[in-house]
């Protein structure tokens, strides 16, 4: 038999097989010439950094996007998917990050979930048998979860696997589940990951399972693909990889112009912010970093580790008990950004849209910051003449490209709003620290360069510090003086700029999971 | 030619909807005028704007925390409670200082807007449904104070008449002026001052008004407080211009003045609630009201009107912002 296989039958080995697949948005090449086969009756996991790819190309597979290039083939016959609904009929499901279930309905009615079974009445839903339905669905899948009880009273990893089973509620034959323990508790991923593995023997399905979580990748998949900057550069059998080769195929090529960096001469400055342990989001952070006048410092994670939830709690916005936060040699206590700000820190944070006031001026954009200083009387009434030229004088200084000073903010470009947010901030004579959250999301090379070359200038001639938080390593190591490794809500690891090798900086994002299982 | 024809579309949109309310007070006046002269009468014309006043002032209130993006539904009930407090304390012989009396419910109504803050932004329920419990509440606290029947009373002081039915010079009623000062104090307030603009961020945009250090909480309790001031402050002028005070009848001018606001938003700056606009907005209802009491038409005439214009009003507002009605949040 293995003699006469011929193509044809080599494409239907393969559920799926993509071919030199590309997509593109502006400014970015999201999925690059890729070609993939996903086996008969396998676990594919798929693996990279933020931004890589794996979920452009999942939505390319489930027609919520349309490839420019390429070609696809169900089962060997050459398809072309034009909606999420053509997927579901073809048998393409997927189930996505954000939970998409309704929390007061039952695990029954949730799986039944726009299939509803009418009772012969005509009239009303027959919850009976949507209930003995949904049960021998479940039993056939043959795992415990109760479908009697309101989505909400149960455990996240109960409501995954909920989920899932209604992926099944048709005629599934590829499974995409992105990052799908993102949400669970510790102890709910490995009986998840369990349930996944079962599901593949009894069922006659196979299984694309997205993650950035090496150990889980590695317990579950029977296939691993890495990639990188939208290109497939690995695909092997889990056999044959080690933990150290998949990070390796992860290094991404250097894409960012190197900024001038006057190495050290701050190394004796002054510890400005020092951060120890600190409670929030109901546990205890191990926050041990601390950062000098003059200084940028990057922090490292994976999405979901925990960055920006410590600035949050550090600025006050997140609610923060028995908090080890040394900032200007006093201790804080009760942060508010309010306060923060007084004393000269302040936040800028990822969303664009949680800085500005979209549909306001630049003037009141720029002078919200302000309005202490320029108003004055018992009413506080505001100087607007004074607002406006303190509105012109920034926007002069910063390089931003407008208009009129009053025209709505929103219509300046993001690279111009970037430079507003930052702008304004530096107005305030206190700040001596910036936080800076993903501050080049969104904006184009030429943008990006003008960041971080006012970064450096900010640290070196106007003696601010700066934490940079960023999910791209190579701008961080292209910028920053030291950098922290967050995993997991924690600080795991320390890099001064000249231990900067992005494998071993890789190796401290993804690996802590593997390091934990040798423990 | 083609963008230029395009540029004069969208100018001439942006001005008709810049300008709607006065446009439309502007033919209502004209058609009343032509179907019944008496509508221009100095003293008809005074009236429209006295009956205006207490729509007035109770949509100043809710403009505020309408602004600050909150709601308030109590304002009805407040207006009520307030002129209940005053009258009965004015009842009381050894009890007739009127100023003190006023002050004295204008503190009760500030102390409920706190309750209303406290519900919001503390409790954290929403200010939909904490100020529409405190407004059945105070509603029942009313009836109670008045034996569910009309409160009135022979030993109220004369002072007492005289905000809602004096007049100086025998022409301008004392009630527009003190409307036309309470406008003059919330346009500043709102338009002028620090805490007006930290309102409008608030309401526009809470996350970005608390990243840039703005205490959130602190502003919209002030816009709960000045909320339940204007409309307790509205509740007096209509006890005393009415002589006095029935349970409900605040609520009763609680859809106009909601209305009132909600046409204010498509006024100067059409999407943004503003208090010139909700001023304007009362000063059309009162139009509507009075203009067809004087032709006698049938008094469900007024409702349908009114409500007629709103939808208008705000649709057209609608269209013109691409479905976007910021600042408008309920």
């Amino acid at each position: 038999m293995k003699t006469n296989i011929t193509n044809k039958d080599n494409m239907i080995k393969n559920v799926l097989m993509v071919k030199n697949l590309t997509k593109k948005f502006p400014g970015v090449i999201a999925v690059n010439n890729l070609s993939l086969e996903i086996g008969h009756n396998e676990i594919h996991a798929i693996i990279g950094e933020n931004g890589a790819g794996k979920s452009t190309f999942c939505k390319l597979l489930t027609g919520v996007y349309q490839a420019d290039e390429g070609e696809m083939y169900l089962f060997g016959e050459k398809i072309n998917i034009k909606s999420p609904a053509d997927a579901i009929s073809r048998g393409i499901n997927m189930v996505y990050q954000e939970r998409n279930s309704i929390n007061f309905l039952n695990g029954a009615q949730n799986i039944f979930l726009g299939k509803e079974l009418i009772a012969n009445n005509r009239l009303f839903l027959d919850e009976k048998k949507i209930y003995e339905k949904a049960c021998e669905l479940r039993d056939s899948l043959g795992v415990d979860v109760p479908l009697n009880v309101p989505l909400g009273d149960l455990r996240a990893g109960h409501q995954q696997m909920i989920e899932i089973i209604r992926a099944f509620n048709g005629n599934s034959k590829l499974l995409i589940l992105d990052e799908p323990t993102s949400s669970l508790g510790e102890k709910e991923i490995e009986p998840f990951l369990d349930f996944i593995i079962k599901i593949k023997k009894e069922r006659d399905i196979s299984i694309i399972f997205i993650s950035h979580k090496l150990e889980e990748v590695r317990y579950v998949a029977d296939k691993i693909s890495v990639f990188t900057n939208g290109e497939k550069v690995l695909t092997e059998d889990k056999v044959n990889l080690t933990p150290e080769r998949l990070i390796k195929a992860m290094l991404r090529k250097d894409l960012i112009e190197s900024v001038e960096v006057k190495q050290n001469k701050h190394i004796k400055s002054k510890i400005i912010l020092r951060v120890g342990k600190c409670n929030y989001d109901g546990k205890e952070h191990n926050l041990g970093f601390y950062i000098r006048e003059k200084e940028v410092v990057g922090f490292y994670g994976l999405v979901g580790s925990g960055r920006t939830e410590c600035v949050e709690a550090i600025y006050g916005l997140r609610p923060c008990q028995n908090a080890d936060i040394v900032f200007n040699d006093e201790k804080i206590n009760k942060s508010t950004p309010i306060k923060m700000i007084n004393k000269g820190a302040i936040l800028i944070p990822e969303e664009r849209a949680h800085a500005i006031f979209r549909t306001y001026s630049l003037t009141e954009n720029i002078s919200i910051l302000f309005l202490k200083k320029l108003s004055s009387g018992l009413l506080e009434f505001i100087k607007f003449k004074e607002e406006k030229e303190l509105a012109k004088n920034i926007l002069e200084k910063s390089n931003v490209v407008y208009s009129k000073i009053d025209q709505e903010i929103q219509k300046l470009s993001g690279g111009n709003q970037q430079k507003v947010i930052i702008g304004r901030s530096l107005e305030i004579k206190e700040i001596k620290l910036l936080f800076m959250d993903e501050p080049t999301k969104g904006l184009d090379m030429g943008a990006k360069n003008d960041v971080y070359r006012l970064m450096r200038d900010l640290a070196e001639k106007q003696n601010k510090s700066i934490i940079f938080i960023s999910s791209e390593l190579p701008e961080l190591i292209s910028v920053c003086d030291r950098l922290y490794v967050f995993s997991e809500g924690n600080v795991v690891k320390h890099f001064t700029r000249n231990e900067f090798e992005k494998l071993a900086i890789l190796k401290a994002a993804f690996m802590e999971g593997v390091n934990n299982e040798n423990k | 030619m083609k963008i230029n024809n395009l540029e004069k579309k969208i100018a001439i949109k942006n001005f008709f909807a810049k300008y709607f309310l006065l446009i439309a007070i502007f033919f209502i006046s004209i058609f009343f005028g032509l179907k019944e002269p008496a509508f221009y009468r100095i003293d008809n014309l005074l009236d429209i704007i006295r009956s205006g006043t207490i729509i007035g002032l109770m949509s100043i209130g809710i403009t505020y925390s309408l602004i600050a993006g909150e709601f308030d539904f109590s304002i009805g009930a407040m207006a009520t409670f307030s002129a209940c407090i005053a009258g009965k304390l004015l009842a009381y012989p050894n009890f007739n200082s009127f100023l003190l009396v006023i002050f004295i419910a204008l503190v009760l109504s500030c102390v409920i807007g706190l309750i209303n803050a406290f519900n919001t932004v503390v409790i954290g329920v929403p200010a939909f449904i904490a100020t529409l419990g405190l407004s059945i509440l105070l509603g029942g606290v009313t009836k109670y104070i008045t034996g569910g029947g009309v409160l009135y009373s022979l030993s109220w002081p004369k002072t007492f008449f005289l905000l809602g039915q004096g007049r100086i010079f025998k022409v301008i009623p004392i009630s527009v002026i003190v409307f036309f000062l309470g406008f003059l104090f919330a346009w500043a307030y709102t338009e002028r001052t620090k805490t007006g603009r930290y309102m409008y961020a608030v309401g526009a945009n809470p996350d970005t008004a608390s990243h840039v250090g703005i205490n959130v909480k602190k502003i919209k309790t002030i816009a709960f407080v000045f909320s339940s001031f204007f409309a307790g402050f509205g509740g007096i002028i209509l006890g005393s211009t009415l002589g006095s005070i029935t349970p409900g009848m605040g609520e009763g001018n609680l859809l106009s003045a909601i209305s009132a606001a909600m046409l204010g938003a498509t006024f100067l700056r059409p999407g943004t609630l503003n208090m010139t606009g909700t001023v304007i907005g009362a000063l059309l209802l009162a139009v509507i009201t009075n203009g067809l009491t004087m032709i006698g038409a049938s008094f469900y005439m007024k409702d349908i009107i009114q409500g007629f214009i709103l939808l208008i009003s705000i649709g057209v507002i609608a269209t013109i912002k691409e479905g976007k009605l910021s600042g408008v949040s309920i």
